[in-house]
């Protein structure tokens, strides 16, 4: 048996991984734009405003009640959300795949940072870039749809088959980068 | 707006929602990828009757009404966490239920959506599965390994779905 692909098929918790997942949700708002540009702005907005609350506040929970906080931190936002803008609460996934897996694990003990710790702003710094990579990657994304399902009416493109072509295409060309090789 | 439901969680659970499914032994995978169709059919449809139903209580109508999400969001966690589901299915709970609560007529209406879209995941993740076993034995390009062939595949296998379904409905 010639094995092409891992028998497990475990997908690593890569970057490419969290915002392909995260980007999943966005199929089902693919028909309408305007909702899909509030809702990347929803989505990295609570993922940075997340990152910084439990950064500051995780120890102050209870180690089995961490992972039902930040479940409820989220639900309280899609709530908010909905009640002001009428958006589908999709985004909220979008926002629990962004955020690493080992996130609130509690085997992840949070060891003691001094707050002038050069720790601080490149942990920071890394978040920052996920979220603006994942306003990047929505954004040509949209357009890409935009102009192939629009200007050359090629509509499967505004489609989850379309779409998906084009999230292979991102995967081909993001695991096949020339100073990668 | 099923059609895309059922490709973006079918998708979704075929790689994150489940804890132990392999591809080594497709015979005891495929009944258990029906089990939790029917598992999620039907905390599909409790939440959403629970739901429904707290809505005809008098003193907490407007409540429920204002906080549907997050009451919602409470019904979905109590029936995961007593069948000890993942995080994933109790988030895709909570949203599902709430987009076929927002977009129902009525409420038969709504459990018909419910029965659409549980069938619809299992067709899909049945193909899927059955595409990714045939693949353990195929040359995949190292280049295309991992996401690429995975979502070329998924995207294949909605188009398939997407012809099936108009040319029934």
């Amino acid at each position: 048996m010639v094995s092409g692909v891992d028998p497990a098929m475990k997908i690593p918790d890569s970057l490419l991984s969290r915002i392909i997942f995260a980007y999943l949700p966005f199929m089902v708002y693919a028909f309408d734009l305007e909702k899909a540009w509030i809702a990347v702005l929803c989505v990295v907005a609570v993922f940075w405003l997340t990152v910084f609350f439990f950064w500051f506040t995780r120890n102050l929970f209870p180690e089995k009640l961490r992972s039902e906080v930040f479940f409820f931190w989220l639900l309280a936002w899609a709530q908010a959300v909905w009640y002001f803008t009428k958006l589908q609460p999709l985004w909220a996934l979008s926002v629990f795949f962004l955020i690493p897996t080992s996130f609130l694990e509690p085997s992840q003990k949070a060891s003691r940072v001094r707050v002038f710790s050069r720790v601080v702003p490149r942990y920071f710094w890394e978040r920052f870039l996920a979220g603006f990579g994942f306003i990047g990657f929505v954004i040509v994304m949209a357009l890409v749809q935009e102009v192939l399902g629009r200007q050359f009416g090629m509509m499967s493109f505004q489609r989850p088959a379309g779409i998906l072509l084009l999230l292979s295409l991102a995967a081909f060309l993001w695991k096949n980068q020339p100073y990668q090789r | 707006m099923v059609y895309s439901l059922i490709i973006t969680f079918g998708l979704l659970f075929a790689i994150r929602g489940v804890k132990s499914l392999t591809l080594q032994n497709p015979e005891k995978t495929l009944p258990e990828v029906w089990r939790q169709a029917v598992d999620f059919c039907l905390t599909l449809a409790f939440t959403l009757l629970y739901f429904e139903a707290s809505l005809c209580i008098v003193g907490i109508q407007s409540f429920v009404q204002d906080h549907a999400l997050l009451v919602i969001g409470f019904l979905a966690y109590v029936f995961s966490k007593y069948q000890k589901k993942t995080d994933i299915f109790f988030l895709s709970m909570t949203v599902l239920t709430f987009l076929i609560y927002s977009e129902q007529k009525n409420l038969l209406h709504g459990l018909f959506w419910v029965g659409a879209v549980s069938i619809g995941i299992a067709l899909f993740r049945t193909c899927f599965l059955g595409l990714r076993y045939k693949l353990l034995f195929s040359r995949v390009p190292k280049m295309m390994q991992g996401w690429p062939i995975l979502c070329l595949l998924a995207s294949l296998l909605s188009l398939a779905l997407w012809g099936i379904g108009r040319l029934i409905f």
